[in-house]
């Protein structure tokens, strides 16, 4: 009895494992791929109308809420005027809502490195600079859905297995 | 009042240092790489505090452009921004050049080393006296306000277009066309005047003069137009079109005399016209009140 609780337990617990990576590699994924219309609505917003970054994050919506959050925190920090760098506000903002656990890697790496791109001096620089992040960023979300298909491929039929295991065992 | 809010936009080491009630009364801020701050007061007073060093003045510029720097280049450009309130911020730094047909053109202003913050002040009554003066029927005649710089000419326009639209118990309010390339007049923020300029007024802001008369003509039916610092040959033939259709305009000129103001009109399309413009002359006394002398453009010279 006691054998096939500690069985169950551990089933469970790889399925519980199996569903919070997928879920945290979608919620990664889905980040990055704000982070990708974020740096696309921002170079837009330069190009056409040399929109002041208040501006912008005003009129911005976006649906992803990790971001979201980090954009509402870094428009209320600009505003308070209480930073002498606006790179000085995003690290902070970053620190509160992006924390290094969940935000890892490369993709942190460039939304770090995007501050340059929106405080910089000239329109011409903060294109080129977006551009550039936009780039990298496209290349990380692919690099990330490959590694992500490739690890499915070997754990959907281990967290499968662990299913059908459990429910004989139910039985 | 407009003043404390410019608190906001000093560096934080200054803030408090700086308290409310030094900022009241003043006209001007003064920033200076290596030099001390210096607030300059309309009873020509001044006081300094500190040192003001590269960083800091970095730190200012962040704040009075919303840390967004790009957004302001084409200002920078012209040497000048406006931030919300109306104020005007001068920049002096190194500029650099591109060749543009066979002129150059201002590139860049980089390494910016001062800034000269105006302080804008709505002095509400201040043109009383002169706006009765002006009427000619329902309308105005064509009038030009004519000072050195930092006198008070838009100050002195900004009630003028206030008392014009609102209008008294002899004459009706007029529709009045604002023309704010430089969004001191109105100071609109997010298209919304900061200033009062009265119920009957429509603003055409951060566009070029010469655009923004024809623009409103063809449009917004104005009755009378208002502009501020009329210089090129542009915007006085402008001006001529606008008198042609009937639509009186108002606005503002560098100069230091009548006769400087008649000899630049003389050279332009408004020569015609000089019989019917009145000029509006200011100038700053010793004790830092405004003398007002109204004439007429009569024969010119």
């Amino acid at each position: 009895m006691r054998k096939l609780l500690g069985m169950l337990l551990i089933l469970l617990g790889c399925l519980m494992g199996l569903y919070r990576w997928t879920q945290a590699q979608r919620k990664r994924q889905a980040f990055m791929e704000a982070c990708i219309r974020l740096f696309a609505g921002f170079a837009y917003a330069v190009e056409v109308g040399h929109v002041r970054l208040y501006d912008f994050l005003e009129g911005f919506e976006i649906g992803q809420e990790q971001l979201s959050d980090f954009l509402a925190d870094l428009k209320k920090l600009l505003q308070e005027n209480q930073y002498a760098g606006g790179q000085a506000a995003w690290r902070a903002a970053m620190e509160k809502n992006c924390p290094v656990q969940e935000i890892r890697g490369e993709a942190r790496e460039i939304l770090m490195a995007s501050a340059e791109a929106f405080f910089g001096t000239s329109s011409q620089e903060s294109l080129r600079c977006i551009e550039v992040c936009r780039r990298r960023m496209e290349e990380c979300l692919e690099r990330e859905r490959k590694e992500y298909r490739k690890k499915r491929r070997v754990y959907m039929p281990v967290g499968m297995l662990s299913g059908l295991m459990l429910v004989i065992l139910l039985i | 009042m407009k003043e404390m809010q410019l608190l906001q936009y000093f560096p934080l080491q200054l803030r408090e240092e700086l308290s409310e009630g030094m900022l009241c009364g003043a006209e001007e801020v003064r920033v200076r790489v290596g030099q001390p701050l210096e607030i300059r007061y309309t009873d020509a007073a001044s006081r300094t505090f500190g040192r003001m060093d590269r960083g800091q003045l970095q730190e200012m510029l962040n704040y009075l452009s919303g840390y967004s720097i790009y957004a302001i280049e084409e200002e920078l450009r012209q040497g000048f921004f406006t931030v919300e309130g109306g104020h005007r911020i001068g920049v002096s730094g190194r500029t650099s050049y591109r060749k543009k047909g066979r002129w150059n053109e201002m590139n860049l202003l980089s390494d910016i080393n001062g800034l000269n913050i105006r302080i804008a002040h709505e002095l509400k009554g201040c043109a009383k006296e002169i706006v009765p003066r002006l009427y000619c029927g329902n309308s105005i005649y064509p009038t030009l306000l004519y000072a050195p710089p930092g006198v008070g000419k838009t100050t002195y326009l900004r009630d003028c277009i206030r008392l014009l639209s609102l209008g008294d118990s002899g004459h009706r309010g007029l529709k009045i066309g604002v023309v704010d390339e430089r969004s001191e007049i109105a100071a609109c923020h997010r298209g919304v005047p900061q200033n009062d300029l009265g119920p009957r007024v429509d603003v055409l802001d951060n566009c070029p003069k010469e655009q923004g008369m024809r623009m409103l003509l063809r449009s917004m039916s104005p009755e009378v137009i208002a502009v501020d610092e009329l210089g090129t040959d542009g915007d006085f033939e402008a001006v001529a079109e606008s008198t042609k259709c009937g639509v009186a305009v108002i606005g503002t000129v560098h100069a230091g005399s009548r006769e400087e103001v008649l000899e630049r009109l003389e050279q332009t399309k408004l020569k015609k016209l000089l019989g019917k413009v009145k000029l509006i002359g200011l100038s700053r006394e010793e004790d830092g009140s405004r003398k007002i002398r109204i004439s007429d453009g009569g024969r010119g010279l």
